[in-house]
């Protein structure tokens, strides 16, 4: 009788699909997060084969590989070897790092912030070109602005003298600072991020119900004080969740301070950790991805103490769009202002790939030629195979469909997972187990990609069947992507009245059909939004998979190859040509389906 | 036949008791309201049996079949539970049209076409929206999205009909007319509705039987006149009816067994009851509905006591009298239009036989007259 | 002769102290290494024969550090088809640990840098075997046969001329340590072992005296030793680090200097060379450096431990050392020299600032194994706490 109603119980328990969906997502996740962090936790604890030879010749040891020991925490943070070596490696790239994503964060959530509240909340022009325009520095490599930077502010009083584009049409030289170093970090991560932060409180402040805002307008509270008073506070979890995330890509973020911080002797955790990992002291980058990880979950959980109990008031009713506008129509300086900035963030960059992929001559404007792009010929030029012309150059386009390619199949598995979780959470909302999966999926964004790559490289040894494989290119980049798409997802889900499905619980219809024709249909373009994002994402990656995969294989790896080589207007041109890729299927996404990676807000 | 039965139905979230040992019979064919204030637990219960949550313990059968059991694990889905559910948003699904949302339910139990066609379109006929059949729900009034949701619900003839406050979206006199189709709808299909409402007008005038709810706590499941006449409790008595109950601080010194002498309003009063009842001495409340109040002339005969007109309310067909004295406010109700000038004297009787005696903890002990000594 | 001895001793000693549980296994003979017994004593084309037969259509894998392994080249002189990877030199040891040490087939032949690693991790727990192609045995050097060297890369001290205006601007090697070469340009030593490993061959006592005579030049005067550091070899690499720029990438560094202001200097790939526009650039070596002009690296190339067609991955290695391998896959332009003495650098290379083999060994640093070796960890760490805290 007890067996039959422990069986009774487990068996009604998976009739629910939501159940079954939240316990297997748990499985998975819990292998493919758990389990490598445990491996790379494992490994901070104990010495590699260099790391014992390293530590037996400087502490008189006799450890082997394996062997359980303290001394990669020892030695990396409190000063086994000597203090300054902990400093060094340690203490003073954390402070960095910590300076850097707390200045990138306020720039992050200061220009997304402005950029919805002039989208959202006043009557500005060309609102739809501006909040497409926009997202364009989240969809391009972060390293690309970090380029930029560099190409304009670069001078003859700066490092080797290389003369950038501020200074040959001005003359103007900026100082050192301003070239490298924890300014143009902080700012270049910031803008990078500043979407993210628009996407984010724009689409709070679209949904709000303009209903807050008008009674404290009827209670003749000013603008300003409406601001401050009612849409801040309404606003601020969104804020809160922005800062934290975009610290943590920041924590995480290598690409940005190698170009723009390395120069100027800044060195950040993920520089050191890359620079440990290449080292004779491997065991202590381990430990470096540890504190990472670490960072990220006191991050998250700060994230969840602040806004948890906040979540009530971002759920909204969705009567809006008789917000009155503050007026801006007339505000010439406004609009000018705006449009210089997003020039010279979003069309510029794109502009200055164009120009370089058609300079023989770098930097020489006048030796402009096609033959980078057109050419049936090899291109010989300074003794490198280059291949034909990008549009004919057959390796570049099959990197480019195998980019395509998986990016299509991570979006569609991250897609399809977020959407799932999402109900699955939505469903068994408050449950532990919803939480801990809701926890759970968003994990992977704390961890940095080369610490991921790296991880899955140590752990696909193990697995042999996916070595080098495409699943496990796609597996890698689905659970790295999984966070975004399982948010969206979520929110979407919670949004949707829990009655739209009981409804059809009601009339009979298995979850199949609720899935498929119900819930689907109406989630189609959050689904489709949150198909866009690792799409985007994914095919512009370039550390996650440089572990895991061959050069050539994606066009990133390719464009890292041509980069190594000095080939500026091949490495440039294909820039170009991800740039024109992901914006493509932005806008015919967006013209398809109405989904869109700004999807909520922009102009109408 | 689908009798529905709740033994010992608790549902607890964490430490927090939504519904507490409810017992229920629901008769074939009856329509039963599910009242009281919000947070009450009436949803949850609705919601419980139909199938959409989950009881902590008990056991619920409907047609005699056990749907859920927490002593044999059995838990049947809500989707075999052979139910209709009316939501309040109506929960039509915006991505399709009237017609199709009418059609989804035949098309999962796998109807022929041309019988989808013919009792949709009955459908659509019956509650008189024929011509938005391919319009999409957000191009619907409310009322409108009210009727499309009904249709949907009835669609597939079911036994059991729940709804969860469908009416509190409309307006006023919408509700008034939907309620009036309601109960045309339950006398023309026959089926066991559950209805669940915080508004008692709707449960007194559409119900069979009203099963009142407090924090999780059944008061009283009667008929909605014997809850009106006789609630079970203060609470209760207080709830059902508008203007609500006049109650009256009183105290009481049995006689007999069956009378009390009550000291109320600065006189004294003989409650005499048909029945013996049980009564320590010591503090009551009389509680005295408005209509058993009647306002008349001071010389009169049938004056008992005299206050001054606080406030008075004409509805057009009936007159709400309020009346201040000894610091209580009495409500009265007057057949017709009338007017007192404010603070003028108003002298008024207590009527009937059903006048209730709580005792101190607000349990009716008993209902009789009372006439002043 | 020397260094094989001191190299195999100390060989001997890290093997004793860190494997010691391994040298019963390593008695018996593998199949990998009758393999390559057999195929020492093979000619080109015996081996050629050999290897078809052995691999037939299967593809033959190689790991290496430079993407030049992919040229295909090979398949085109030997039939046979190649799978390249490119881990850097610290993935490629993870790799074989990984693979070779769990028994799992990843690769036939590694192409990598670092002498340290490849001794006492790859030969130390039989990961990869060393094999010398019968054919060229007698042009390699003797100290390059184990490990075998396929070849050398240079990084050299260079600087921009100001379109041929500049001369003589680096005559000795103290020059680079003081303030006027503030933010000389460098990969990070951090990021690759073959850096470090010429910082660490610095401090030999060769190293020393050499510094001490290019000191008591520039200066006038003898170093002393005042306690500062315990060498003049330390204090030349603490100075040159706090003077150096770190940049990611040898040919950022190329370009940056290419481009850069008169006198702009740097210690890169001499290879990079390709892809800048060399002509604004000064090899410092070709005018003369007193102390040293740069350093040289070797290029190792061995058979897996595991390898699943040792034969071909010989074949593979022989192909590397020879004239046309090396032409076609390194020898294209200047900056790579073979070990085989007899493969001389490209013409076209030598026209624009290359130089034959010989002359760089003279000039420049080289990798030192048995001598890194003995002093490693506590060389290393000194100087990797010098490159962190710029």
């Amino acid at each position: 009788m007890n067996k039959n109603k422990l069986a009774n119980r487990v068996l009604a328990y998976f009739t629910k699909p939501s159940n079954v969906i939240v316990v297997s997502f748990l499985i998975i996740l819990t292998s493919c997060i758990v389990y490598p962090l445990y491996a790379v936790l494992n490994l901070s604890l104990s010495v590699g084969q260099m790391d014992s030879m390293m530590y037996n010749s400087l502490f008189g040891l006799r450890l082997t590989r394996g062997d359980f020991s303290l001394l990669n925490i020892k030695m990396l943070m409190f000063g086994a070897y000597s203090n300054e070596y902990s400093l060094s490696f340690f203490w003073s790239p954390l402070w960095n790092s910590i300076r850097m994503s707390l200045y990138a964060s306020a720039i992050a959530v200061l220009v997304g912030g402005i950029i919805a509240f002039l989208i959202t909340r006043t009557d500005i022009r060309y609102k739809k070109y501006i909040s497409a325009v926009f997202v364009f520095p989240y969809i391009m490599p972060s390293w690309t602005l970090a380029l930029v930077w560099k190409n304009v502010f670069a001078n003859t009083q700066v490092g080797t003298g290389v003369t950038g584009m501020l200074e040959s049409l001005t003359g103007i030289c900026v100082p050192s600072w301003f070239v490298y170093g924890i300014f143009p970090c902080s700012i270049v991560m910031g803008i990078h991020y500043a979407p993210f932060a628009y996407i984010l409180i724009g689409g709070i402040l679209r949904n709000m119900d303009a209903n807050l805002e008008e009674a404290a307008t009827i209670l003749k509270a000013d603008r300003w004080r409406i601001i401050r008073k009612v849409t801040l506070p309404i606003v601020m979890p969104a804020l809160i969740s922005t800062v934290l995330l975009v610290f943590s890509s920041t924590m995480a973020s290598y690409a940005v301070p190698v170009f723009v911080g390395s120069p100027g002797n800044f060195f950040v955790l993920s520089t050191m950790l890359r620079s440990l990992y290449s080292s004779s002291y491997s065991g202590q980058s381990y430990v470096m991805t540890m504190v990472l990880v670490l960072i990220g979950i006191g991050m998250l959980s700060l994230n969840q103490a602040v806004i948890g109990k906040r979540k009530s008031f971002t759920t909204v009713t969705g009567k809006s769009g008789q917000v009155s506008y503050v007026r801006l129509r007339g505000n010439k300086v406004v609009s000018v202002l705006i449009v210089i900035f997003l020039f010279l963030i979003a069309i510029f960059p794109i502009f200055s790939f164009a120009l370089e992929s058609l300079c023989e001559v770098q930097g020489d404007y006048s030796t402009l030629t096609l033959k980078y792009w057109l050419s049936r010929e090899d291109i010989g030029g300074f003794h490198v195979a280059v291949g034909k012309g990008i549009l004919f150059n057959s390796s570049i386009w099959s990197a480019m469909w195998g980019s395509l390619k998986l990016s299509f199949v991570v979006a569609l598995v991250v897609g399809l997972s977020g959407f799932l979780i999402g109900y699955g959470v939505s469903k068994k909302r408050g449950s532990k187990a919803a939480t801990i999966l809701s926890n759970l999926a968003f994990f992977p964004y704390l961890i940095p990609s080369m610490a991921f790559g790296s991880i899955f490289l140590a752990v696909s040894t193990k697995l042999l069947f996916l070595r080098g494989t495409f699943v496990l290119l796609v597996l890698v980049a689905s659970i790295k992507y999984l966070p975004f798409a399982s948010r969206s997802g979520t929110s979407a889900m919670m949004q949707l009245s829990g009655e739209i499905e009981e409804a059809a619980v009601i009339v009979g219809a298995p979850w199949i059909t609720r899935m498929t024709k119900i819930l689907f249909p109406i989630q189609k373009s959050s689904f489709i939004s949150g198909f866009l994002l690792p799409f985007v994402s994914c095919i512009r990656e370039l550390s996650l998979f440089v572990l895991l995969t061959s050069s050539g294989t994606l066009i990133t790896t390719l464009l890292s190859y041509f980069d190594e080589r000095n080939v500026v207007q091949m490495s440039n041109g294909i820039n170009l040509l991800i740039v024109i890729v992901v914006l493509a299927v932005n806008f015919t996404t967006n013209k398809l389906t109405g989904a869109s990676i700004d999807k909520g807000i922009g102009g109408n | 036949m689908p009798e529905i039965v709740l033994k010992n139905i608790t549902k607890k979230w964490g430490s927090f008791t939504a519904v507490e040992n409810l017992n229920l019979t629901i008769e074939d064919g009856a329509f039963i309201t599910l009242l009281g204030p919000s947070g009450c637990g009436k949803t949850t219960t609705l919601r419980m049996i139909a199938g959409l949550e989950t009881p902590t313990s008990g056991e619920i059968t409907i047609d005699g079949k056990v749907v859920f059991s927490s002593e044999e694990g059995i838990n049947i889905s809500a989707a075999k539970r052979d139910v209709g559910f009316l939501f309040q948003n109506y929960a039509l699904w915006p991505h399709m049209t009237v017609y199709q949302n009418i059609a989804f339910g035949l098309e999962t139990l796998k109807w022929k076409k041309p019988d989808i066609e013919k009792r949709v379109q009955q459908m659509l006929e019956t509650l008189q929206i024929e011509q938005f059949s391919s319009r999409y729900p957000s191009e619907l009034s409310g009322g409108q999205q009210q009727r499309v949701a009904i249709a949907r619900t009835l669609a597939p003839s079911p036994k059991v009909l729940f709804m969860d406050e469908p009416l509190s979206n409309l307006d006023a006199k919408l509700r008034g007319e939907m309620r009036t189709e309601l109960k045309r709808l339950h006398a023309d299909t026959g089926s066991t509705f559950v209805y669940v409402t915080h508004d008692q007008l709707e449960a007194m005038t559409m119900a069979t039987k009203i099963c009142l709810m407090k924090e999780g706590v059944l008061q009283q499941y009667d008929p909605p006149l014997k809850v009106y006449t006789l609630p079970s409790n203060r609470f209760v008595a207080d709830f059902v009816g508008n203007p609500t109950m006049n109650f009256v601080d009183a105290g009481a010194v049995k006689k007999g067994t069956d009378s009390a002498e009550i000291d109320m309003l600065g006189a004294k009063f003989l409650f005499r009851s048909d029945k013996p009842f049980e009564l320590e001495d010591g503090k009551v409340t009389i509680g005295i509905r408005p209509e058993h109040l009647p306002v008349c002339e001071k010389e009169s005969a049938e004056a008992q006591l005299c206050g001054t007109a606080y406030s008075t309310l004409p509805a057009g067909m009936e007159t709400t009298v309020k009346i201040k004295i000894a610091d209580t406010i009495l409500s009265s109700v007057m057949f017709g239009s009338l007017d007192y000038e404010t603070d003028s004297e108003i002298c008024f009787s207590i009527q009937g036989n059903m006048i209730l005696l709580f005792d101190s903890d607000g349990k009716r002990v008993a209902h009789g007259t009372v006439a002043k000594l | 002769m020397k260094k094989l001895v001191t190299l195999l001793l100390i060989f001997t000693v890290v093997f004793a102290c860190f494997a010691n549980g391994n040298s019963e296994k390593a008695k018996q003979e593998t199949a990998v290494q009758a393999a390559i017994k057999a195929a020492e004593g093979m000619t080109w084309d015996e081996l050629l024969a050999k290897a078809r037969e052995d691999i037939g259509d299967n593809e033959l894998v190689v790991y290496g550090p430079t993407s030049r392994v992919k040229e295909n080249s090979f398949t085109e002189t030997t039939g046979i088809k190649i799978k390249t990877d490119q881990p850097d030199d610290t993935q490629i040891y993870e790799k074989m640990q990984a693979e070779v040490g769990n028994g799992i087939y990843g690769a036939d032949v590694f192409v990598t840098t670092d002498s340290f690693n490849l001794v006492n991790l790859a030969f130390a727990n039989g990961w990869a075997e060393n094999y010398v192609p019968k054919d060229y045995k007698v042009h390699i050097a003797e100290s390059d046969q184990n490990p075998l060297v396929a070849l050398y890369y240079d990084r050299l001290f260079i600087y921009n001329n100001g379109n041929g205006s500049l001369k003589n601007y680096i005559t000795n090697v103290w020059q680079v340590t003081e303030p006027g070469f503030k933010g000389i340009e460098m990969k990070s030593p951090l990021l690759e072992k073959c850096s470090m490993n010429f910082l660490i061959t610095l401090t030999s006592p060769r190293w020393q005296e050499k510094l001490a005579q290019a000191y008591k030049s520039y200066y006038g005067k003898d170093w002393v030793n005042d306690g500062t550091y315990t060498s003049i070899s330390y204090e030349w690499i603490h100075k040159f680090i706090q003077n150096c720029t770190f940049i990611n990438k040898d040919s950022t560094v190329a370009k940056d200097l290419a481009k850069g202001n008169r006198g702009a200097s740097g210690l890169f790939l001499f290879e990079k060379f390709r892809g800048v526009d060399y002509s604004n650039l000064t090899v410092a070596a070709n005018e003369g450096v007193e102390g040293f002009a740069g350093f040289l690296y070797p290029i190792y190339a061995v058979v897996s431990g595991n390898a699943k067609y040792p034969y071909a991955a010989c074949l593979y290695i022989s192909y590397m050392l020879g004239e046309k391998g090396f032409r076609s896959l390194f020898g294209k332009d200047m900056g790579a020299y073979s070990a085989n003495t007899s493969v001389k650098v490209a013409p076209d290379a030598l026209a624009i600032g290359d130089q034959e083999f010989s002359f760089w060994l003279e000039n420049c640093v080289i990798e030192d194994a048995p001598y890194i070796s003995s002093v490693y960890a506590q060389a290393y760490t000194r100087i990797a706490q010098w490159c962190a805290s710029k």
